[in-house]
Order: C-alpha cells, then structure tokens, then sequence
C-alpha cells in the first residue's frame, strides 16, 4: 500500500479558482427544475461565521444512484454544487430531493446530501451529511443509527415554513453544537 | 479518540500522513477543528462514486497559467512544468481525474482580493489552472513559480513557495486538496501548516522533485508531483437503484 499524499488547508484565496470561471453561476442555485432548498451558516467554535469556508453538496438521484450517465452532456451534474460561505457565513443550495441509496448491506438509507467542508484552519476536509426533518425513512438510516441521539439532530435539516419546500442547516465545526463528521 | 489527534478511525487513522485538526502552531485551527472525534460510517456509506468524472469532461483544462490570463501577455517569473500522476494507494493510475490549481504570482501576490500583501500583480497571470489526467493518469500543466509569501500567523511568518491542488478521485472518499511544495525550501522547517504533517516521511510527499527529464531546455524547469488519493473507486455494485 503506497502512503496517501496528505492533505493541506485549503487556505483562504481559492475563490477565483473554485468559484470561477467556468464554475461562476453554475453552481448552488443552478436548476430552475429544483423542487427543495437548503440554507445555513458554517460556524466556528465561538458561534462566530466562517466567511471563507467552501462547501460542496453530492447526492443521488432519483433511483438511488451517484454514477448516472443519463445526465446530459456538457453541464455540470445537478446533484454536485459548490458554494462558498458569504460575509455572515452563509451558504444556500437549490436542490432536487435525493432519491434513497441501498448499502450492499442491503439496507436502504434515508433521502440525504452528502457533504465535504473545507476552510482555512482546516487542515483536512471534514465529511458530513444532512438528512431532512420529518421523513418516517430517518428512523431506520444505517448511517443516523451509529450516532449517539444527542448528536443526531446535528446531520437533519429543520423545515422551514415557507412557500417552497426550504430546510434550514448549519454545519458547526466545534463546540456544544458541533456538526457530527465521519472518517470518510 | 477525540479529532485533535491524527485519528483511530478507519481511514484517518490508518495512515501517518493525517494532520490533526488542531494543531496550534497554526492559529486558525483553534476555532475551527473539531473536538469531537470522527465517526466510523458504516460500512459502505461513503463509498460511492464520486462527481469528478462528470465534472471533468465539462469543466475542461486550462493549462497554461503563464498566458491564461488572456492579455496577449507572459507571466513573470521562473517557468515551470509540473507533472505527475494520480495514483490511488494500491498503485492503480486514475484517468480522467480533474484537477484545479491556484497559487500566488512570482512576487508572492494572489489574484484575490483579500490578499493585500505589499507585492506587485503581474497583468499577464491570474494564478488559476485545471488539468485532466489523461488515460495513463498522468496530468502536466505549465507555470511560473510562485514567490513565498508573508502571513499574519505568527512573528515574521513566511508561507514557502506552494501551489494549491484541488483533485476529485473517481470515488467520493477520493476528494483531496492539498499544496505542493518545492524542493530545497528553506522555509519548509518553520512552516506550522507543512509540519501539521506528524511523519517525516509523510511531508516529504508533499513537496516535489525536480525532474529533469520533465525539464525542457531553453524553456522550463520540471517539476514531477504524483497525488496518491486514499479512499475507495466505486465498483458497480454499489449504485444499485432502490428497491
């Protein structure tokens, strides 16, 4: 087994790579066929905002599958976005509702996003995911299971009243509220 | 085991060549880093494929960082060619892998606008590149190279000379960003993100070997960076739709 290359912070000048040209519009609110939203705030130890942090969303679609190839060509996939946290450490994604991925367990996953952070004072990407508030499906996830029931309401997204289907989700980093990350 | 550590968990702790999260010699980690260790996910819940080879074919190369800024100009500085593979750890060369790159001019400037460092910008260089391994996992793209610059961490702190690397893998767990150093640094041994690194051997990793078989003469200096990305490749079986 070779030894993996080690990971480095991202540091805080990425934007005009990451977030540019061709990405600049493409991401995060894309897809005016979006049927749900998430918004939150990335948050350090203090509760104060991580206003250049990054974040990116994975997710399945609707069969429960991550390597479609029906996806049409020449546009980045709707189920990858990418945004960077604003001035309040705010982030938003428009998004389609995951469809449920099978374990080769067997066992079937609640609807969920899969999500990386990385920020400067992170010397690692950290891994973590947000699960929908009020699906009967959250109860028996494979994933949810393993973390203590103090720690779980951390990976699920609360409702929002409001017109379209809006979640509300802030990833914590440290602290009495921090966000439940895995080693993955 | 709390995220402070380099980690006992499946994938962080079966390698030295994890930073801790909380390392205070650099100063931002003491209110970002997780205290909670990281949680073991079930078997197979991240081992899927990731969006990097849907992403690589839309979001295309840019090469060339020493005339990408699109001014009819060249960028200042030392020219180089830097080069290598993508390789996961069982050896196994990763094509189509898509990789962004950022880094500082010669002088020690970023593009972006928060670095306000006293360092000239060059019109002719943006700083910003993105290249895709090609069948045989091997990825090239030419630049100048960067100039070390200072940062507000600690009394005369110096970043040495670095470029950023952004790499999806082909599988989720795959995902890598790090920095590539160069080598004979002076600056490597007082730099608090590089030796974050626990393991010697480990940090030698991250910085490059001059190549000079990459170099090219009367032109660029060669540079050779292999990226070995731990994780899983998704195999089929796990994407199957659900019942």
């Amino acid at each position: 087994m070779m030894e993996v290359t080690p990971p480095q912070t991202i540091g805080p000048f990425f934007h005009d790579c990451l977030l540019g040209r061709p990405w600049h519009g493409a991401l995060s609110t894309k897809g005016a066929a979006s049927d749900m939203m998430v918004a939150g705030r990335l948050l350090d130890g203090n509760g104060d905002p991580v206003a250049d942090g990054v974040i990116e969303i994975w997710y399945a679609d609707r069969n429960g599958g991550y390597a479609s190839r029906s996806e049409q060509s020449g546009e980045i996939p709707e189920r990858f976005a990418r945004a960077a946290t604003d001035e309040g450490g705010a982030f938003a994604f428009a998004i389609r509702k995951p469809g449920r991925v099978r374990l080769a367990s067997g066992n079937l996953q609640a609807p969920h996003l899969n999500v990386v952070v990385f920020a400067r004072g992170l010397l690692d990407r950290l891994v973590t995911r947000i699960y929908f508030d009020g699906d009967a499906a959250n109860d028996a996830d494979p994933v949810l299971a393993e973390v203590s029931a103090e720690r779980r309401r951390t990976l699920v997204a609360s409702r929002r009243a409001g017109a379209a289907e809006t979640y509300h989700w802030d990833l914590v980093l440290q602290g009495s509220d921090e966000t439940v990350f895995f080693d993955a | 085991m709390p995220a402070t550590r380099g980690g006992t968990g499946r994938r962080r702790g079966a390698s030295p060549s994890y930073p801790p999260f909380l390392h205070e010699p650099y100063a931002s980690t003491i209110n970002r880093a997780p205290g909670h260790a990281l949680l073991d996910p079930p078997k197979g819940g991240f081992d899927i494929a990731g969006p990097g080879p849907l992403l690589a074919p839309v979001v295309g190369a840019e090469a060339d960082l020493t005339t990408n800024a699109g001014r009819g100009g060249e960028a200042i500085g030392e020219r180089i060619i830097v080069g290598g593979e993508v390789l996961d750890t069982t050896g196994r060369r990763l094509p189509h892998v898509l990789i962004e790159v950022w880094q500082a001019n010669a002088a020690g400037r970023y593009i972006h606008k928060k670095d306000q460092h006293d360092a000239p910008l060059d019109p002719h260089f943006l700083g910003i590149g993105r290249c895709i391994t090609g069948d045989d996992g091997s990825y090239v793209f030419t630049s100048v190279k960067p100039g070390a610059y200072p940062w507000g961490n600690h009394h005369n702190a110096w970043r040495p000379a670095h470029i950023h690397f952004s790499v999806f893998g082909a599988g989720f767990s795959q995902r890598l960003v790090t920095q590539m150093y160069f080598p004979g640094d002076p600056l490597h041994r007082l730099d608090p993100i590089f030796n974050a690194v626990p393991d010697e051997s480990a940090r030698q990793l991250l910085v490059a070997n001059y190549d000079h078989d990459l170099t090219r003469s009367g032109w660029a200096l060669g540079y050779r960076f292999d990226l070995v990305v731990g994780g899983r490749s998704a195999t089929p079986s796990e994407n199957s739709p659900a019942g």
